[in-house]
């Protein structure tokens, strides 16, 4: 049996790469039980969060825009997401914050208002 | 003397009755004038009292006569006073029912009314929140490629500014 502590440090460490690396990924599979395993999941999911920015346009993103972002967020991994039913803008989800500037999400704002 | 004697007028004889007579006359008296006497008195006593017995059961009469009408008399009247009171009552029992049912028919209208106003402010609202609902749907739908690219690239770029001055405001 492997501790919380343990496996949240082994899921950070794993999460430093771009891919979770092979000794790792062996451990994991082979000696972690099917709780440990989920927990491992879950660690390593927030630990890639903290590291990544998610960027979501309509029609992807320009170089331009890209270095702004990157001078934005120097240490962290900035992921694309296209997302065409978001109209216009941009929604940006750090760890667990998220700005929406979207068409998408003004219309939805008017409509909640509209509707009190 | 000698007329009595002619008369043949005996005076011994006449003693002798006389005493006869006086004996007859005791002993009459003795044994039957009182009894006979004390039976008519009885009978006449036993007359007086069966007239008076009468005078007084006539007067009983008459005295229940007049107590029966009285009671009659208190009874009719009693009996008025209570069907008056019973009318009385009933008519206001009838008011006070009439009243009430106003009031609660009232009442029901105004709740009714109320109801009504809120399920219809609860339908308005309904209908008003579907068809925003079906406008989000239709605007979701209808903003995939209404943006030119250079639209969407200046939307993005300010956003980023946007981003930018939120993050400065918090350092």
């Amino acid at each position: 049996m492997i501790n919380k502590q343990k496996i949240r440090k082994l899921a950070y460490i794993a999460a430093q790469e771009d891919v979770i690396p092979k000794d790792i990924e062996q451990y994991v599979l082979n000696y972690l039980g099917k709780q440990e395993l989920k927990a491992f999941l879950s660690f390593y999911k927030n630990a890639l969060n903290k590291k990544r920015v998610y960027v979501s346009t309509s029609s992807g993103i320009s170089k331009e825009s890209l270095k702004a972002l990157k001078d934005q967020y120097k240490v962290k991994e900035i992921i694309e997401i296209t997302d065409e039913t978001l109209g216009a803008g941009i929604k940006l989800r750090e760890d667990d914050m998220i700005v929406d500037f979207t068409f998408k999400k003004y219309i939805n704002d008017t409509i909640e208002k509209l509707k009190n | 003397m000698e007329i009595f004697e002619q008369f043949g007028f005996d005076f011994k004889l006449f003693a002798a009755q006389i005493v006869n007579f006086l004996v007859i006359a005791f002993i009459f008296k003795k044994f039957l004038y009182k009894p006979i006497l004390t039976t008519l008195q009885k009978r006449n006593d036993a007359i007086k009292k069966g007239l008076k017995d009468a005078e007084n059961a006539a007067k009983a009469l008459e005295k229940a006569e007049e107590t029966r009408d009285e009671i009659l008399n208190k009874a009719g009247k009693e009996s008025e006073r209570i069907i008056t009171e019973a009318k009385q009552q009933a008519e206001e029992s009838r008011e006070k029912i009439i009243s009430d049912t106003r009031a609660e028919i009232e009442r029901m209208m105004a709740q009714t009314k109320e109801q009504i106003a809120l399920e219809r402010d609860e339908f308005r609202k309904e209908a008003r929140d579907l068809s925003l609902e079906m406008s989000k749907q239709i605007l979701e739908n209808a903003i995939t490629g209404l943006f030119e690219k250079k639209d969407q690239e200046a939307l993005v770029k300010k956003g980023i500014q946007k981003i930018k001055n939120d993050k400065q405001t918090k350092n």
